[in-house]
């Protein structure tokens, strides 16, 4: 009879590419925090001792193998002096643009964490659910990535292309920002962290242009982090760029949306772990019988030889997804262990 | 090939380099082509299907997105050079579009450049709008298309409410949806009521010209 891990056990085997008494398998949970303890939206995010609850809740429910310490993308922008908008039933979004002119690059300097109330809490948060059991998970935002929200998508895309100094600037200063917060969440008690980073994707900037910029980000950021490191895409294209990210000194790597995890295993051969790719928005439709099908499909593609987490491909679980669908799929990855 | 063909394809590739002076080039020829009696239409078709072409790739994941971003600017930049004020058409169908919601708009205005290179007017009704705004503003002026741009998962459930209030109201306007979501989960549009969807950008104005072609009563349809 195979011994029972910790979720801890069950992750690090995974991420050291040895198998486990199971594939683990993480249900990134954001907002349904909320809904188990009560709370709005707006209050549970502003509120570390819900967020923790939440998280514990969702995790004694399910059974999955992490602790996810992320609040809201937007939470950064709030450093840099941005606002967040909250809704009753979506993810909290960036409002209007920290920076409105080019010239307010050049004498840009990153914000101090400590007068972040929102980053603030955030430790608080991955303070407060430090365990030896389970993994805590913390994001941050790649320094190429950050950009959409600072300067809004089409200008940064107009930066990539026709202001290069200007964008070698911008990831100066962003590098720092991104390195001090990464260690100040792995300080606080974060296992590992995602570096979210879509616009590394061929599907956002073409192949060449990422190795010219957001590679070169990357490779001068990540051998920077006191963790291990998840790449996200955020549900994007991944395999065009894979050996790319393999030299990032990135640990992981999440698959995007519909992508062959066989495919994605054999390009990764054992350099990173991958992570993913249950559809997030298809979940939203899914019977809990399709959910099954969905998690069995991918635990065999995946592989139980470790190397393989199963998430679902965006890096965060969409609010309208209903929690007997969830059921579903952590009860498929119970049951794995018995085949 | 074609001449319709050659020319759009030297367009895609003029695009694709960034090279504005060899698209004011083409764009010239073909309008020249017009003017020799190639059809009015002629220098918007070479346009419309280079930035069609554009669009494909991008599904296929032969182009990027910035790629399909910066083809439709540098269109846009170019056709208001050579036409700074476009003639309306007596009877022009009216087109309005709004990214519903979500406060990214980088969709609508790739969408915008394309349609606004190819000489199609469209009143824009901005970014983050409530379903609410939106149902004024369709009460208000009566487009006979409306184009939905939506980033988000949620924003894009709120196309549901919005479609059946139109309907509700017995307005006529057609809703055409696109955006991340609609591309992720094809079906999707059929789910939130829809008249029609877009996968990619460079389908817009054939998507238009389709719509406006129709019996209002017709079904829903895949262009």
């Amino acid at each position: 009879m195979k011994t029972v891990m910790t979720a801890m056990q069950r992750v690090e085997a995974a991420l050291s590419h040895r198998a486990g008494d199971r594939v683990p398998f993480f249900l990134l949970f954001t907002m349904h925090g909320a809904q188990v303890t009560g709370c709005s939206l707006r209050d549970y995010f502003h509120d570390a001792a819900s967020m923790a609850e939440g998280q514990r809740l969702l995790q004694r429910r399910f059974g999955h193998d992490c602790h996810y310490a992320f609040t809201y993308a937007a939470a950064e922008m709030e450093a840099w002096g941005g606002e967040t908008l909250f809704v009753d039933d979506g993810p909290p979004v960036s409002a209007a643009p920290v920076l409105r002119s080019w010239e307010e690059i050049d004498s840009l300097a990153p914000p101090r964490l400590a007068d972040s109330p929102a980053l603030q809490r955030a430790l608080d948060l991955i303070a407060r659910l430090q365990s030896p059991d389970v993994p805590v998970v913390g994001v941050v935002m790649s320094p190429f990535s950050l950009p959409i929200m600072q300067l809004g998508f089409e200008t940064y895309l107009q930066l990539l292309y026709e202001q290069p100094e200007r964008f070698e600037q911008l990831m100066r200063v962003n590098i720092e920002f991104c390195v001090e917060w990464a260690n100040a969440q792995f300080a606080a008690g974060a296992t590992a962290l995602c570096y979210f980073d879509p616009v590394a994707s061929p599907a956002i900037v073409p192949r060449d242009l990422y190795l010219r910029t957001g590679h070169r980000v990357a490779c001068a950021t990540l051998p920077r982090l006191h963790g291990p490191v998840a790449t996200h895409l955020a549900s994007a294209r991944t395999l065009p760029i894979l050996d790319d990210l393999a030299v990032t000194g990135t640990t992981a790597v999440a698959a995007g949306n519909g992508e062959d995890l066989v495919e994605l295993r054999r390009i990764a051969r054992g350099r990173f772990t991958l992570v993913g790719n249950l559809s997030g928005v298809d979940m939203t439709w899914w019977t809990p019988e399709q959910a099954r099908a969905e998690t069995r499909d991918l635990l065999a593609k995946g592989g139980g030889t470790g190397g393989f987490i199963l998430a679902d491909s965006h890096g965060e679980i969409p609010f309208h997804v209903p929690l007997e669908v969830l059921d579903a799929i952590a009860d498929e990855v119970r049951c794995s262990v018995h085949r | 090939m074609a001449i319709l063909e050659e020319m759009a394809f030297r367009l895609v590739q003029a695009v694709l380099a960034l090279d504005r002076v060899a698209v004011r080039q083409i764009m010239v020829e073909s309008m020249n082509v017009s003017a020799q009696g190639g059809g009015v239409a002629f220098a918007g078709d070479v346009l419309s299907l280079a930035l069609r072409t554009v669009g494909e790739q991008w599904l296929t994941g032969a182009l990027a997105l910035s790629q399909v971003y910066m083809s439709a600017r540098l269109c846009e930049q170019v056709m208001q050079e050579l036409i700074p004020c476009p003639v309306r058409a007596q009877g022009e169908t009216r087109i309005a579009m709004v990214s519903l919601i979500d406060r990214h708009a980088l969709g609508k205005t790739i969408v915008l450049s394309i349609l606004a290179a190819c000489g199609i007017p469209v009143v824009d009704y901005g970014a983050g709008v409530s379903v609410d705004e939106v149902v004024g503003r369709v009460q208000t002026d009566r487009p006979d298309v409306l184009l939905v741009s939506t980033l988000l998962l949620p924003s894009a459930f709120c196309v549901k409410e919005l479609c059946e209030r139109l309907r509700a109201l017995s307005l006529q306007t057609r809703v055409v949806v696109g955006g991340a979501p609609f591309v992720l989960d094809p079906e999707l549009w059929t789910r939130v009521g829809a008249d029609a969807v877009g996968y990619s950008a460079g389908e817009a104005p054939r998507i238009i010209q389709a719509l406006t072609g129709l019996n209002k009563e017709g079904a829903g349809l895949r262009v």
